[in-house]
């Protein structure tokens, strides 16, 4: 088998804001294959951002390291297409100029970009509004277009942050069928973060459960159904088997995979939500120097770490289960402006 | 529109009103305070002299106000960009504001002479301070979180202060340039005042001097007008410059 797509291993980070150090990922291993999509759930604030930042490369560990296709992103952006938590669009770009801001950063001409874009307009349910600012669109619309602009970028995988999450229950729901169209037709290597259960086991090859922070990784939850996934998916006795396992492992009580109890009782005491480390005094960031050299593209194997694809089966053509309808290729988003 | 400006319209037709009869009531002298009918007919007859003066310090005030913009820009990209700028010059920049023009003036005119230059750099010393301080806010304000975005995607130092630094500081520069507009052709009539051939400051002075109070009245209300409309087209050129902050906005309210 190839290398994975993205390969993060012992990540760690904490902040610090003047005197008070917050853990926010403590020895965290997610592995993505080529033409996989990894959910990551977790409570707020237990770094899941943070994950995707690092892997975006905007963001420094302070210990571990990531990879995408092999190469080391510590502190090198530019290897990810990444959609981070808010819409963020320029608000000073048209919405034509800003799907193709990834595009002309690489260096394309404008017009080249925008040949490539224009059909995708279409597929993202944004035709007719090429020329209009984002603050004209709708919060769904606002979505699909920065959907649009992160998988009009060539990289070899996507990190997509929480990209519903200002949306309203229903929008939100199209959305994710909507979503999973879009990814079918490009199968790129995808870390999808969202708290969101459902919406995690509905988009995913795998489910990992990241703890409250510091975020370990709890659990790691394949999904084995096949794909297209219809709505009713989510009605189906194993589907709600499933999510009854993600959200035992999200409990704030439940102990990590193979923790002791020891490590139980403690995060009890805490509870969630609680900083539960606090330094005094300067937080050495304690990352360790860059090492290429030995850890070239050949070990790939070896970085797929503990979580590695737990045999998923990713049946391309395989929509056996009729049972819960076809597949669906509506092309189009779910809201228009209203 | 009409709800926009009749209230100050009203306000000000009652002041002017309450002028007039000031003056009918208690007889006031011309020399010491004209009414406002009298300054209208002094209006009338130095028209044939004013287009030359106001021709004089609107070009003054408008080069001024260019050269000031485009150093306070200037400044303003270097004091974000550079922290060690930032340090020095922010201090000293706070407290050149603190030298009255009026005293610059007269030494300025000792260096440049009596022609247009030392009115354009009064000019551009008043105004490229609001335009400094409000576009390195704007550049300093640009969301974090976009800055991140456009460096996940590649960008160095340059291409994010190209796609979204500037654009982000575009609203800020011109608010900051609106307040200067409305500053730059008091500073001309300044400069003026000192030593000058032409301009409003000049005919000031030659009023002053006959004892054309209503003629003084006259150049006031000439700056007044001029300046409101520099603020304006200030405006209109941030409105075009900037359409996205205006989309689907109701209008700003004047600072």
């Amino acid at each position: 088998m190839t290398a994975a797509a993205v390969a993060v291993r012992g990540l760690a980070h904490r902040f610090s804001r003047g005197n008070r150090v917050t853990a926010a990922l403590d020895g965290v291993d997610v592995a993505v294959a080529p033409g996989e999509l990894v959910s990551v759930v977790g409570p707020s604030g237990c770094g899941k951002s943070t994950l995707l930042k690092v892997l975006a490369g905007v963001l420094v560990p302070s210990a571990g390291t990531a990879r995408i296709g092999g190469h080391d992103v510590v502190g090198r952006p530019g290897r990810a297409a990444y959609m981070p938590q808010r819409d963020l669009l320029l608000p000073w770009r048209r919405a034509m100029e800003n799907a193709t801001l990834g595009c002309e950063l690489d260096g394309l001409p404008r017009g080249q970009a925008r040949l490539l874009a224009a059909p995708l307009f279409e597929r993202f349910g944004l035709a007719g509004f090429e020329r209009a600012w984002p603050s004209e669109l709708s919060g769904g619309m606002r979505q699909r277009l920065a959907l649009l602009r992160t998988f009009l970028l060539p990289r070899e995988a996507v990190l997509l942050d929480e990209p519903f999450g200002a949306l309203d229950a229903i929008t939100r729901r199209q959305m994710v069928d909507w979503l999973q169209d879009i990814w079918l037709d490009d199968r790129r290597a995808s870390l999808f973060v969202t708290h969101d259960v459902e919406e995690a086991l509905v988009l995913a090859d795998r489910v990992v459960v990241l703890s409250a922070r510091p975020g370990r990784v709890r659990t790691v939850v394949p999904v084995p159904f096949p794909r297209p996934r219809a709505p009713e998916l989510v009605t189906d006795l194993g589907f709600v088997a499933l999510r009854r396992t993600v959200m035992a492992a999200l409990a704030p009580y439940a102990t990590e995979e193979g923790s002791s109890e020891q490590g139980a009782s403690e995060e009890g005491a805490r509870g969630p939500g609680v900083e539960p480390m606090r330094h005094d005094g300067p937080m050495p960031h304690d990352r360790p120097m860059r090492d290429d050299g030995d850890r070239g593209r050949g070990s790939g194997d070896g970085e797929r770490g503990a979580i590695d694809q737990a045999g998923v089966d990713r049946g391309d053509g395989d929509d056996g289960r009729s049972g819960t309808g076809g597949p669906r290729r509506t092309g189009v988003g779910p809201d228009r402006r209203g | 529109m009409a709800r926009r400006w009749l209230p100050p319209g009203l306000l000000l037709a009652a002041l002017v009103g309450a002028w007039e009869g000031w003056v009918v009531l208690r007889h006031t002298p011309a020399y010491v305070l004209p009414s406002p009918g009298r300054v209208a007919g002094a209006f009338a007859d130095a028209a044939p002299l004013l287009p030359a003066h106001v021709a004089a310090t609107a070009s003054e005030a408008v080069a001024g106000l260019v050269i000031g913009a485009v150093a306070g820009a200037a400044i303003a990209v270097a004091v974000a960009s550079v922290p060690l700028v930032r340090r020095v010059l922010e201090p000293l920049l706070v407290a050149s504001q603190t030298v009255p023009m009026i005293v610059l003036a007269p030494l300025l005119v000792l260096w440049f002479g009596i022609g247009t230059t030392p009115k354009v750099v009064v000019v551009a010393l008043i105004t490229f301070f609001p335009v400094a301080v409000s576009t390195a806010a704007g550049l300093a304000g640009a969301d974090p979180e976009l800055l991140d975005l456009v460096r996940s995607m590649g960008a160095g130092p340059a291409a994010t202060l190209r796609t979204v630094r500037f654009p982000a500081a575009v609203p800020a520069f011109f608010s900051g340039l609106r307040i200067a507009a409305a500053y730059a052709v008091a500073g001309a009539v300044v400069g003026e005042l000192v030593a000058a051939e032409h301009g409003l400051g000049v005919f000031i002075n030659r009023s002053r001097s006959s004892f054309r109070v209503d003629r003084i009245f006259v150049a006031v209300v000439i700056v007044a007008a001029l300046s409101a409309l520099l603020f304006a087209l200030v405006g209109l050129a941030g409105r075009l410059a900037a359409p996205w902050h205006h989309a689907n906005r109701p209008a700003e309210e004047a600072p």
